[in-house]
């Protein structure tokens, strides 16, 4: 099992999450972080500068079978190129999987 | 407390003391007054409509939406001064008028002073132009926007101001619209509608089969504020239109028709909301607020209390009704602009020929009263009719602004949001309250 987590653009959700959705990836979770990007944005506030380093952005969390990485990934990334081509994905090891209503474990859980 | 309301009172009536020489004098004095307060309370309904379209929109488009009300308030001032009031009030022929630009030479004629007059009807403008940013809201360019606002406010509201307040044709006729349910509001509206129409619905509004998907609001608090100030302006807006202070029956009865529909307006469409989809919805409700004031706006000074409540109801049922057309016909209005004040204000309008009466000062009572279907015509012709010109008008105009500067921002931008991507500014800033879906 894989722990895929995405770092991408709030604009990029809706897309990321249709295509997921087409293709039957029907559990994630997102969450609203900042992070930093390659850049340092120059904005302004009632004509004072002001510099940006820190970005809103999604975090998309996705746990998966070893089988399904490879769709997920391609999901997210075709997703991703729809609305501008951002982000960053992680995948990791996942230990074990436990859900709370069945007290299924592992693969079963997911 | 008793000395401050006594010094307050001094100088509330300081003007009619000073000129208390003659009896005349405090007259003008007093419908002087009344006008500019009233002329006040209607500026602040600008509060109102910021409050409503920013709770209805997205975070993202909070700062868009007020910065679009604000600048109505800018452009529909100094358009209504340098062009407008000349179409709508200058001497002209019975489609618009034609002399009085930048005010100058006119004067006042010893009623009114015509500054007071200019300012009651400049607010007013503001009010029909702001209506269509809540139907256009989320995906409109703000600086077709702006070209939008001027343009309404200079050329188009003016003209229909003019056939029915001007001494254009339809006020020939006999068409009677006391505060403006077809002049201001079906204006705003039926714009609104036109503009929803050509920028199209927002991304993720409709389904690919079709089907309808709720966008909410960022926040009911908002929304509900801005409704009760807009209520509160309303009085000002009916009850000023008067635009003199010599028949108190007439203000009173003008106010409590204010109330007693927009009260039967939240009662319908929360009853009837409830009833339909299981839960009393407060957007909905408040909507029936709006949809009720609209409504009660052509007749407020010729019906009684109890028709006042019946036209309100009506229009609390019919807000939803409309809310849920426009779901059918796919178009996008975020706010509910043409439920509110297109639909209604036509409603009202022709509410006039059926609850109208003659002893309240219409020219022929109205069906329920026996005067036949002769108002009633004339209400539906005239509403009808300056639908129908908003329309193509604002198709033009709408056109124009499309094929020099663009209507609708680009899908990047409307999914990221128009306060970064057209003002690069937050709306609340600092706090991680934001999603894009």
């Amino acid at each position: 099992m894989k722990f895929i987590i995405a770092l991408i653009r709030p604009e990029q959700l809706p897309d990321i999450k249709q295509a997921l959705f087409d293709s039957e990836f029907r559990h994630m979770t997102a969450s609203t972080v900042m992070g930093t990007a390659p850049k340092i944005e120059q904005k302004q506030f009632r004509g004072v500068k002001k510099e940006i380093s820190l970005f809103n952005r999604i975090r998309l969390e996705i746990a998966v079978e070893d089988s399904k990485v490879e769709a997920v990934l391609s999901c997210i990334s075709q997703g991703a190129k729809e609305s501008g081509g951002y982000g960053k994905v992680f995948v990791l090891d996942l230990v074990d999987v436990m859900t709370v209503w069945t007290d299924d474990r592992g693969e079963d859980a997911l | 407390m008793k000395r401050i309301f006594h010094y307050s009172t001094f100088f509330l009536l300081l003007p009619v003391i000073v000129n208390a020489g003659d009896t005349s004098n405090i007259q003008l004095s007093l419908d002087t007054l009344w006008v500019l307060l009233a002329a006040f309370m209607v500026f602040f309904m600008q509060a109102g409509f910021g409050m409503v379209e920013a709770g209805l929109t997205r975070t993202k488009n909070a700062v868009n939406i007020l910065m679009k009300n604000t600048m109505d308030v800018g452009m529909a001032s100094l358009g209504f001064f340098v062009f407008g009031y000349a179409i709508m009030f200058g001497n002209g022929n019975s489609f618009m008028g034609f002399d009085g630009w930048l005010l100058l030479g006119v004067e006042s004629d010893g009623g009114l002073p015509v500054y007071a007059f200019w300012l009651f009807q400049a607010v007013f403008v503001g009010t029909a132009a702001t209506i269509v940013s809540g139907g256009v809201a989320e995906r409109m360019k703000f600086k077709a926007y702006l070209l939008y606002s001027l343009l309404i406010s200079a050329l188009v509201y003016p003209i229909v101001g003019h056939w029915t307040w001007g001494g254009g044709w339809l006020a020939d006729l006999g068409f009677y619209d006391f505060a403006g349910s077809t002049v201001v509001h079906a204006t705003g509206g039926f714009a609104a509608l036109v503009g929803a129409m050509m920028l199209g619905p927002r991304i993720g509004k409709f389904n690919k089969d079709g089907s309808p998907n709720s966008i909410s609001g960022h926040s009911m608090p908002l929304l509900m504020i801005g409704v009760i100030i807009l209520w509160f302006g309303w009085f000002g807006f009916n009850a000023g239109s008067s635009l003199e202070f010599t028949d108190p029956e007439l203000i009173a009865r003008i106010s409590i028709n204010t109330l007693l529909a927009a009260a039967a307006g939240i009662n319908a469409s929360m009853f009837y909301g409830w009833f339909k989809f299981g839960k009393p919805d407060l957007a909905l409700t408040l909507n029936g607020a709006l949809a009720g004031l609209v409504g009660i706006t052509a007749g407020c000074s010729v019906v009684s209390p109890l028709s006042a409540i019946v036209i309100g109801s009506i229009a609390g049922v019919f807000v939803i009704l409309a809310v849920q057309l426009l779901d059918k016909l796919k178009i996008d209005d975020p706010v509910g602009a043409f439920p509110v004040h297109g639909f209604n204000g036509v409603w009202g309008t022709i509410a006039v020929g059926i609850f109208g009466q003659k002893s309240l000062g219409l020219a022929t009572d109205g069906i329920l009263f026996g005067g036949g279907f002769g108002q009633l015509g004339i209400q539906v012709l005239g509403t009808l009719a300056t639908a129908l010109f908003v329309v193509i008008a604002m198709y033009v105009v709408f056109k124009i602004i499309d094929k020099t500067v663009g209507l609708r921002v680009s899908r990047e931008e409307e999914l990221k949001g128009l306060d970064d991507s057209e003002h690069s500014m937050e709306s609340y800033s600092g706090f991680q309250i934001f999603t894009t879906d």
